[in-house]
């Protein structure tokens, strides 16, 4: 069987988030709102940040600097998107845990 | 209001951190809109513990050779400078206390004894700098984390003893 590996917990919501974000939008702060929105807790922009050095570093986003602003301190804005490689990976993902999500009982019946 | 950028958070992240001029931005971007200090703070210490680790996790065989190497040098450093040095300090010291030249003030001769050891941490500190000259911010990071964790029993000790020292005590009841 070939060796892949998947998409981490933490990886996986910085993809979606990334994915449910308008193109020009997709930077650091949104990102963080996104999470911590959906999440319902507090999260480390430096950890969004590493998330996405390792995302890029696989091939599965990529990032390009926008223009300084002075809201900003006179530093660019780090724009992100999801590339083909890595929407195939998100699908792949989902379609692994759907998988993994039937036949559970547990899960089933809402109660815990 | 125009709130002044927290320059010491700000150079924290710039030069122990992974120097992320558009994480430095959102930062700034967000405690401009009212964030408080502490959370910048946070942040930017969160960063550095991140940053640090991604690291060391990506240069795993560096990061040993930085440890063994530190550990090394501590442990010649300690047998070629900080014993030789101790044994001369208090040589001249019990020389100079037994001799007529004592002053009131002589005693001060001992306090500089306390900073002895750190010469061969800083000597240990610099080396493990210079041989991982890329990551040394990260290497230096890892090997002070080391020692401090390897030294945490002997400081807990040491303030247990101050704590418990009946010379204190009367301070801190009070």
């Amino acid at each position: 069987m070939a060796r892949r590996s998947f998409l981490g917990n933490f990886e996986l919501m910085v993809m979606l988030a990334l994915l449910r974000l308008r193109e020009e939008a997709a930077y650091g702060v949104p990102i963080l709102r996104e999470i911590e929105e959906t999440g319902g807790r507090e999260v480390a922009l430096g950890s969004i940040y590493a998330a996405l050095e390792r995302l890029e570093q696989k091939g599965l986003v990529s990032s390009e600097l926008g223009q300084p602003t002075a809201e900003r301190g006179g530093r660019a804005k780090r724009y992100f998107c999801v590339t083909a490689q890595g929407l195939r990976e998100v699908r792949e993902t989902q379609r692994m845990l759907k998988k993994l999500w039937k036949n559970v009982p547990q899960l089933q019946g809402g109660a815990a | 209001m125009t709130l002044s950028e927290p320059k010491a958070a700000t150079w924290v992240l710039k030069y122990f951190g992974c120097g992320n001029e558009a994480l430095i931005g959102d930062l700034l971007e967000e405690y401009w809109k009212g964030h408080s200090l502490t959370w910048y703070w946070r942040q930017v210490l969160m960063a550095v513990l991140v940053g640090c680790g991604s690291e060391i996790r990506a240069n795993k065989l560096l990061a040993v050779r930085a440890l063994v190497t530190g550990c090394a040098a501590s442990i010649l450093g300690y047998y070629l400078i900080t014993l030789p040095l101790y044994k001369l300090y208090w040589g001249a010291t019990a020389a100079l206390r037994s001799s007529r030249y004592e002053m009131w003030w002589s005693h001060y001769y001992t306090y500089p004894v306390v900073f002895v050891p750190c010469i061969g941490g800083f000597l240990s500190g610099w080396l493990v700098a210079r041989l991982h000259r890329t990551n040394r911010v990260v290497m230096v990071g890892a090997f002070v984390a080391l020692t401090m964790f390897a030294d945490f029993r002997e400081f807990l000790r040491l303030a247990a003893d101050s704590l418990t020292n009946s010379r204190f005590l009367p301070y801190l009841l009070d």
